[in-house]
């Protein structure tokens, strides 16, 4: 048992409008098989954390029906466990990208009632597997009021972002707002520890004083004022603002030692189960270099490519370098190249789709081929 | 509260001896089946399928991995509040010391306290051997519709078959007079499924005699529903129809895996609207190397492919790494099948590693066969089954 109290904000802005406009960041199916809220949920409870607040988007409904009451995460507990922190009708009013200190003020009865020393708060657009107990140790250890995890950019990162500098031993001199991470950059991965007293203290004492951003304006704003520290997670981290940065981060996972570390290892992702059969490989197929989840059923030819659960792949079709999500029927001689296709589609015979690696063409629900 | 209407009582205590190293540990149950399921996954996913929330698995013979993976039933979707799924061991009563099992009536009349404890207006007697689907509320429909006291599910058989099984013979309404329990020279091939619905009322009775005879070998099949028919109660034999299978030895084992490999197989995995249930191992979906070959198969979650796969069932959390080659086989959970290893018709256990360069190959009719942890070095050449 751990002495945090978790709590995720899905309010996250979705910047891949041309893939799904409704669907929340945190439901966008993500590695074949999961949901980018997975991530986020999954490390929480992989560090022991037993009470999990979900701040839930104005459209929640793809993330009740993925949750629903949290067991595949062992969160459906008679104490403690998932609580779900939904908007009132009247906050639906409020743009939320114009602040998230609402959404915490809102909330602060969860915070206080958890009890628990600290408060790990995080986002909902980064895909990795972080392990949170070392954080916490490493929070202690420099006696921190708010750790910060960031991860040093191997390359460039377009996308807004907060950048910190550090002194050697950790502690963050300056947080700014930046367009784009550059390599070497400190980028903040939206991830924090913080005592809960201070928390509460801090969104009291800022939602009346007409703050609205918690990392902006009270955290950048503030870090003289404040034990900030910056945690370097070393792992793979991604994080996903846009179809450009989805994309990419998907073929990450065709990596083995990106796929090992990020989903098979100790510390397992959790996600909705759906009791799908092994994934069958009829005599035609022919599949190179790719994710396949249970329930797809392949006659083609599929190469670089991600398919989620009971994706069809009929025969002499073929698929390269897409991302098929979910419950999708690709036709028999179909031609699929640089695609990203939301789930429940149906993809007729001899249909030919292609994108670049730069634009992949995005099949979008509803969309009649 | 509502009172359950058909309780399942699934005989799972079974030894599975011919599958010698593969039911070392475990009970035949939970064998390992289908890339992702055990055997008993489909007994009860038909409970669930059917309607039926409330049932007692009976176990004995090395029932730790098996009570392990039941837990609950909320695999199953059996942990209903109103019913639920009960692990019932043989346990110590009043009338005497504690008692193995000594046959499948027995087994039913040891638990007599539990079958009073939910009080069914049913009972419904299943095994957790068999590999299947069907839809028990059908049988339960027909039992209620020819106002049968019992009702034995039966499925067509070869005539050279037919000894190794429970034999009817049944009159035009299907009505049973004569259970033969493996006759020498049969006279039908209406063969027995070891599936059978009581009225609980009557089924009490019976046990209850039964058990008071020295002579018996209080076995259903032969005992039980012949002595029925000896005092003329109405029993009625169920034609079921499909793909039925006691895997009882190595090489009925892997056929049934590799019946799954069909274009259209008998037994459909796919059926939404008939899922086959298992427990849950949060692997990802299974990675597929630049430089697999992949074909004619079926492969789990969190697999590696780095190798040639054909023909073969492959299991969650396998590794075939570059240069293997594995053809008409089944490689089961955690197993490591090295560089240029070679395995063709074999049954691989759990948590093996075949070395780089090693060779197993099973000959003519019998498949090579290797139990869990078992390591398989290069010169070890694969000797058929162990």
């Amino acid at each position: 048992m751990t002495d945090i109290l978790g709590l995720i904000n899905l309010q996250c802005p979705n910047r891949m409008q041309e893939l799904n406009a409704k669907r929340p960041l945190a439901s966008e199916p993500f590695g074949a098989k999961f949901r980018l809220m997975d991530f986020a949920l999954s490390n929480m409870v992989n560090a022991g954390i037993d009470t999990v607040g979900l701040i839930l988007p104005f459209h929640s409904r793809s993330v009740l029906d993925h949750v629903r009451s949290a067991k595949e995460w062992d969160l459906a507990r008679k104490q403690h466990g998932l609580y779900y922190l939904p908007m009132d009708e009247e906050d639906e009013l409020l743009n939320p990208q114009e602040g998230d200190i609402y959404s915490y003020y809102k909330n602060l009865r969860y915070v206080e009632a958890g009890q628990c020393r600290y408060l790990l708060l995080t986002g909902c657009d980064v895909v990795a597997n972080i392990d949170y107990e070392k954080v916490l140790h490493f929070h202690r250890r420099h006696n921190a009021n708010i750790t910060l995890v960031y991860k040093k950019q191997e390359a460039d990162c377009p996308g807004e972002g907060y950048i910190l500098k550090t002194k050697p031993n950790g502690n963050v001199t300056a947080m700014k707002k930046e367009d784009c991470a550059k390599k070497g950059d400190n980028l903040f991965l939206g991830s924090l520890l913080i005592d809960s007293k201070l928390f509460l203290s801090i969104i009291r004492r800022t939602s009346i004083g007409g703050k609205w951003q918690f990392l902006n304006d009270v955290l950048a704003d503030n870090v003289e004022n404040l034990r900030i520290f910056g945690f370097p997670f070393e792992g793979y981290a991604t994080r996903i603002n846009s179809v450009n940065s989805y994309y990419q981060s998907s073929m990450d996972m065709l990596k083995l030692e990106n796929w090992r570390e990020i989903f098979h290892q100790d510390h397992r992702i959790y996600t909705k189960i759906k009791d799908e059969a092994p994934a069958k490989y009829m005599e035609e197929a022919k599949v190179t270099n790719s994710l396949v989840a249970n329930g797809c059923i392949i006659e083609g030819t599929v190469e670089n490519s991600i398919l989620f659960r009971k994706v069809r792949v009929g025969r002499n079709a073929v698929i390269r370098n897409s991302i098929i999500m979910q419950n999708t029927n690709i036709g028999e001689d179909a031609k699929l190249d640089y695609v990203i296709c939301d789930k429940d589609r149906d993809i007729q015979p001899e249909a030919v789709l292609e994108g670049t690696e730069k634009e992949p063409l995005c099949v979008i629900k509803h969309e009649v081929r | 509260m509502q009172r359950t209407e058909c309780l399942a009582m699934i005989l799972a205590g079974g030894k599975g001896s011919r599958l010698g190293v593969l039911t070392k540990n475990v009970a035949k149950p939970a064998v390992l089946f289908g890339g992702k399921y055990r055997i008993i996954d489909f007994t009860l996913s038909n409970c669930r399928n059917s309607g039926i929330d409330t049932v007692g698995i009976l176990t004995q013979y090395q029932p730790l991995e098996l009570n392990w993976y039941i837990g609950n039933g909320s695999s199953w979707d059996l942990d209903s509040e109103h019913g639920g799924t009960f692990v019932l061991p043989p346990y110590m009563n009043d009338k005497d010391s504690s008692n193995w099992y000594q046959g499948t009536a027995d087994a039913i009349y040891q638990n007599l306290n539990f079958m009073d404890m939910i009080d069914p207006e049913y009972v419904l007697i299943l095994s957790g051997d068999h590999i299947y689907s069907m839809d028990y509320a059908k049988m339960l429909a027909f039992h209620k519709k020819h106002k049968a006291k019992a009702t034995v599910s039966t499925i067509q058989v070869p005539l050279s078959e037919a000894s190794r099984f429970g034999i009817m013979n049944t009159d035009s309404n299907l009505r049973i007079n004569e259970f033969e329990e493996k006759p020498k020279n049969p006279k039908s091939t209406l063969a027995s499924m070891g599936i059978y619905i009581f009225n609980k009322a009557v089924l009490k009775k019976y046990l209850i005699e039964d058990a008071e005879r020295k002579d018996s070998e209080h076995d259903f099949g032969k005992n039980v529903i012949p002595k029925m028919l000896q005092d003329g109660l109405p029993v009625y034999a169920y034609p079921f129809e499909g793909y039925w299978k006691d895997v009882g030895t190595f090489e009925s084992l892997w056929q049934a895996n590799m019946d799954l490999l069909a274009d259209d197989p008998p037994l459909n995995l796919n059926n939404p609207n008939w899922r086959i249930y298992a427990g849950n191992h949060s692997f990802p979906p299974h990675y597929v190397g630049p430089e697999a070959q992949l074909y004619s198969s079926l492969v789990g979650e969190g697999a590696a492919i780095s190798g040639r796969v054909s023909h073969s069932v492959i299991f969650y959390d396998v590794v075939v790494e570059e240069g293997a080659c594995v053809t008409n086989s089944v490689i089961m959970p955690g197993t490591v099948v090295e560089k240029d290893a070679v395995i063709d018709r074999a049954i691989i256990g759990e948590r093996c590693r075949i070395c780089a360069g090693a060779k197993i190959e099973g000959s003519g009719t019998k498949v090579a066969v290797y139990g869990n942890d078992a390591t398989v070095k290069a010169e070890a050449e694969g000797k058929g089954a162990k």
